[in-house]
């Protein structure tokens, strides 16, 4: 078999091992009962150890999947292939306690290649937010002074196929990009409240959302030498766009009688809030320099019931990090390693009880080439808090590694000679 | 290593971390202002129920294996009188010798203990010898009326003084014109085949009544201690003593009944001549009345249903209890039935089924006994899964109640007597305590 054979079994295995693999929260977190779910960054797993900023990047060993024009620099004899996972420690604190939560989950697969000299392609799959909350209370019963146990659960989330396609003009200086892509996926909230101190029925409440529709964005990226420094600045955009939803509210109890069944389809309840996201990065020789800048006008989304103490709000995010490539392609293994470190900031779309609350991070991360080939593994960790343990709100402190498989073979060289 | 082995190597051990790696912890308690929920829980603490009263036009008490004698006036409702019968059965040989002599005859009968009413006074009991042999009652489910066996002679009596705790074993003489008459019977039949006289007893003795004379209180008897003794000698070098048992079988326990009835019953009680009526409690003093030796039992009618099945159409019922208060002093606190069972009736009190939980079984009132407070005695009975399953079928049947019965039996008699507080009463009454689970439909 050649190795062009070989790699191509090896990403379909990943592919259907993915399909075929146990479905895990992607989150923990409390703040994803709300909504979609909580928003899900799509990034390599390079980007994700600088800051989460790469729109202004173009790399050419791996695929930047954040910025749709980013994919000018891909080489244009071979075949990427990204395949990310990521895994997550949650220690979750209120006024009442703390607990651990732990889990991993697919972060996404992409493929990339250049169609011609100034068109670069990428396809692939990425989630687009995550529900996944395990959460109790106890509340009074109304009139009495007895109370009853209530247990929120919510799992799924939307996910996110997308096509990006770039455009190189005057000789790379300007990159044009434009992303298509289908959002899709359902969530499932519910409410178990536990009547066992009356020795009474549990009821179980459980609203199921299913939403999807078609998704557009649109890139663009500058590129200019002075010297031995190169600039890029890029940029992102997506408009505000309603997702079709279909929503089933079911409400039983532990005899199996369903006590209320309803159906509604075609509402748009749920959107994609209109989002630009600006960037700049810096490279010089082995040392690459980046920042991202992005806002969200989730503010906007004013017909999102959360209650009468939650809402949207806008909100924006600020990251940057570095990359130091140690040797050259051509040097031995240890030398090729990179190193990233990044840090980023955000405030989170939501207001919870008039309380706004934030989110920073300090990233850090690693690719370890796989052999004397140009595959590599790329490991990158984020130490986030988020939240605040005050005020009936909630403080987490994640931490996530992603761990990215990025395969680049050579399928497109056409032999001159027999 | 291989490069691409490496690869894949890498790519399986991603997986399966993938795979092995799952969620810990319990549910995190969270705090009630983070949570936007359109549900709640909310109970009505006091639902109106309506107590009545309506009466079995007779009572069924074969079976029952205690013989109830004498005459108790009940708070409420009068006078309750009672006579016991009994159908002996000889044993297979009865043959009388010729120089056997008649001595005596004599009853046997155990007190169980058990009493109504003043146990100071002394009480005449008289025993009668029925004409009619007893027999079944065809009609098993049918309620009884035996005090048509009033075709019966006088046999003997005596007098019998009962006294707490105790539960003597009772022995006196009878009439020996009844031994002789007994006697005779056995001689005129000596030489039929053997087992005949045992066969025919029934056409001499039909069975006994025991009956009461200037009876203050109501006792009871252990049935199936029931025994006439013959007692008879031949005078031969000695006298040899010998006796004949007539007593009551296993076989012939059914054919025990007591037959009940009121006197100078106070009104409006008077009026609970048929099965249908009743006595509402706005009608008998707020109260309801519960004696089943006499037929009387309590139904509970969940008047305030229909509000409820509005409410049905966006909450449901998580709890329903209903509360049965018993009327201070109108128990026998020594002996408190500690079960109250549910049978659901019609309009005419026809018992359509019993009531039942989830799982089929028979909903039982279960007794709360505050030993601080002797008012605070309550019964408890589950009706969740009754309500819910009346307020799934869309329709509330006005006409339909509960009815409430000591023992878990197709109607049996008991002669525990109790009163219950209807819901119009200021404390204590009765009532159906609800738990609602709302759920907001709107919200998303």
């Amino acid at each position: 078999m050649t190795r062009k054979t070989d790699s191509l079994i090896i990403i379909l295995l990943l592919m259907v091992l993915c399909v075929s693999s146990k479905a895990q929260n992607s989150t923990a977190s409390p703040y994803s009962m709300f909504g979609v779910g909580l928003p899900v960054v799509r990034e390599d797993a390079t980007a994700a150890g600088m800051g989460h900023a790469s729109v202004a990047l173009a790399p050419s060993e791996w695929v930047n999947v954040s910025n749709p024009a980013g994919l000018s620099n891909l080489d244009s004899l071979t075949f990427y292939f990204n395949f990310q996972m990521k895994g997550f420690y949650d220690k979750l604190t209120n006024a009442n306690e703390q607990q651990s939560v732990y889990s991993a989950n697919i972060d996404g697969i992409t493929m990339a290649f250049r169609i011609t000299k100034w068109w670069g392609s990428a396809i692939g799959y990425a989630p687009y937010s995550s529900v996944g909350y395990n959460l109790s209370d106890e509340q009074f019963i109304t009139g009495t002074g007895e109370r009853y146990k209530i247990q929120y659960t919510g799992s799924g989330g939307l996910s996110r196929a997308y096509w990006n396609h770039s455009i190189s003009l005057w000789k790379k200086h300007i990159v044009l990009g434009a992303g298509v892509g289908a959002l899709w996926g359902s969530f499932n909230k519910k409410e178990t409240a536990l009547f066992a101190t009356l020795n009474g029925e549990n009821i179980y409440n459980t609203k199921k959302y299913t939403c999807n529709n078609l998704f557009f964005e649109y890139g663009i990226q500058f590129n200019f030498d002075i010297g031995q420094n190169n600039f890029r600045i890029g940029g992102v955009f997506n408009d505000k766009r309603y997702m079709r939803t279909s929503y089933d509210h079911i409400v039983s109890n532990d005899l199996g009688a369903n006590l209320f069944f309803d159906n509604t389809t075609a509402i748009e309840e749920f959107a994609v809030p209109r989002s630009v996201t600006g960037g700049i990065a810096y490279t010089r020789k082995k040392f690459t320099l980046t920042g991202d800048y992005k806002y969200s006008e989730w503010g906007s989304l004013q017909n999102v019931k959360f209650g009468e103490n939650v809402r949207y709000a806008d909100c924006w995010s600020a990251g940057g990090g570095f990359e130091y490539r140690a040797g050259e392609p051509d040097d031995p293994f240890y030398k090729r390693m990179r190193y990233r470190l990044g840090y980023y900031y955000s405030t989170e779309n939501m207001v919870v009880h008039h309380n706004r609350f934030d989110e920073f991070g300090v990233t850090a991360g690693l690719t370890v080439p796989l052999g004397r080939y140009r595959n590599a593994l790329v490991i990158s960790y984020e130490h986030v808090t988020r939240g605040a343990a005050a005020n009936g709100l909630v403080k987490e402190k994640l931490k996530s590694l992603k761990v990215a498989l990025n395969i680049r073979e050579t399928w497109f060289k056409k032999a001159k000679f027999d | 290593m291989n490069n691409r082995l490496i690869t894949l190597v890498t790519a399986i051990a991603m997986l399966a971390s993938l795979v092995l790696t799952s969620c810990g912890g319990e549910d995190f308690r969270i705090e009630s202002s983070f949570i936007n929920s359109g549900s709640y829980a909310e109970s009505t603490n006091i639902t109106p129920v309506q107590l009545s009263t309506f009466r079995l036009d007779s009572v069924r008490t074969s079976g029952y294996n205690k013989a109830w004698v004498g005459r108790h006036t009940k708070p409420i409702i009068g006078d309750v009188c009672s006579e016991a019968l009994v159908r002996l059965t000889a044993p297979s040989s009865m043959a009388w010798s010729q120089k056997e002599k008649y001595d005596s005859i004599t009853i046997e009968i155990n007190h169980t203990g058990e009493y109504q009413g003043d146990t100071m006074k002394a009480m005449t009991i008289n025993v009668h010898r029925l004409a009619q042999p007893l027999r079944f009652a065809e009609r098993e489910n049918a309620f009884y009326n035996v005090r048509t066996f009033r075709d019966s002679s006088s046999i003997g009596s005596f007098r019998f003084r009962p006294r707490p705790h105790s539960r003597p074993h009772l022995r006196y003489r009878l009439d020996d014109s009844f031994g002789r008459e007994l006697v005779k019977f056995i001689k005129d039949n000596n030489y039929k085949e053997s087992g005949y006289v045992a066969n025919n007893f029934d056409k001499f003795l039909g069975g006994i009544k025991l009956t009461y004379d200037d009876a203050q209180n109501l006792l009871a008897f252990d049935a199936s201690s029931i025994v006439i003794t013959l007692h008879s000698h031949i005078p031969l070098m000695e006298k040899v003593k010998n006796t004949r048992t007539l007593s009551v079988s296993n076989e012939y326990l059914g054919f025990q009944y007591n037959s009940v009835w009121t006197e100078n019953t106070v009104k409006p009680y008077d009026e609970l001549t048929e099965r249908y009526k009743q006595v509402t409690e706005d009608r008998g003093g707020k109260h309801s009345v519960q004696f089943e030796g006499l037929g009387y039992y309590t139904r509970v009618n969940l008047s305030s249903l229909e509000s409820v099945m509005s409410e049905s159409s966006y909450a449901h019922i998580v709890k329903a209890t209903l509360y049965i208060y018993p009327e201070q002093g109108s128990y026998d606190k020594r002996n408190f039935p500690s079960l109250l069972y549910m049978q659901v009736v019609n309009k005419g009190n026809v018992v359509q089924g019993d009531v039942v939980d989830s799982r089929g079984q028979r909903v039982v009132g279960l007794l709360h006994y505050n030993i601080y407070d002797e008012k605070d005695v309550y019964y408890t009975a589950d009706l969740t899964y009754y309500l819910n399953k009346v307020l799934a079928s869309g329709y509330v049947d006005k006409d339909e109640g509960i009815a409430l019965m000591w023992n878990a039996g197709m109607m049996p008699s008991d002669y525990n007597f109790m009163v219950f507080n209807g819901h119009s009463k200021n404390k204590y009454y009765s009532y159906l305590k609800l738990y609602y689970y709302y759920y907001d439909k709107e919200d998303r």
